[in-house]
């Protein structure tokens, strides 16, 4: 039942996205919100609607990414990496790409097809749940001692 | 004993190219994607994994050919 109504009420041809993307280090730590916001601007007026989102951070590229701009060719190797989740009608999407790929302060973006759930883990929380396996077995081995010592 | 898949293991649906924590354990020095062999991960997420590592390298978050 409640799957039906989830179908009627969903919109058809509403499907969820993920962009990725790295804007310039040229920009500073204050100035990064700005093109943030304009970026979600541009999804709220083709009328998406936002999941999830990863503010954009200072990060280290793992090569040179270039970007010729005016007949300039400029070269980074670091940039602010952020994401936003979101959904949007999927006849939206290739003029929403095309402005996201006109707007300046945009690096290099990734726009992708995605699941609702989230799909970030991160390697601590898997560690986490590791350490606490090995506690527990940790914790057995104290009972195996004691019979070795009545074997004697 | 056979390898068991890190993924199932740790309840893992999807693979984020953004977990770059988490697969940057599945390429080897050079940068190069581990094969099943090795990594004994299931083949449903060996195919994710190889599509967030060509993900995670276009963004420039993992190497294509590390030094």
């Amino acid at each position: 039942m409640s799957i039906e109504k989830d179908t009627n009420e969903r919109q058809e041809g509403v499907r969820v996205y993920e962009l990725g993307f790295h804007f310039v280090p040229t920009l500073s730590e204050d100035e990064v919100a700005v093109p943030f916001s304009h970026l979600k601007s541009l999804i709220e007026k083709k009328g998406g609607t936002f999941i999830a989102e990863g503010t954009p951070e200072m990060t280290n590229l793992a090569y040179e990414i270039s970007k010729t701009v005016k007949a300039q060719k400029k070269r980074y190797t670091e940039a602010y990496f952020g994401w936003v989740k979101f959904e949007l009608n999927a006849e939206e999407i290739p003029a929403f790409e095309k402005e996201v790929k006109a707007f300046e302060p945009i690096l290099r973006y990734l726009l992708i097809a995605t699941v609702r759930e989230n799909t970030l883990v991160g390697a601590k929380e898997v560690s986490s749940k590791k350490g606490t396996k090995e506690a527990t077995e940790a914790g057995t081995e104290p009972t195996e001692a004691p019979e070795e010592v009545q074997v004697d | 004993m056979a390898k068991q898949c890190y993924f199932t293991q740790n309840n893992i649906q999807h693979i984020d190219y953004k977990d770059t924590a988490i697969i940057s354990k599945f390429i080897n020095p050079q940068g190069r994607i581990m094969s099943r062999k090795k990594t004994g991960v299931t083949a449903k997420h060996q195919r994710q994994l190889a599509t967030a590592i060509k993900r995670a390298r276009f963004m420039g978050l993992l190497p294509y050919v590390a030094a």
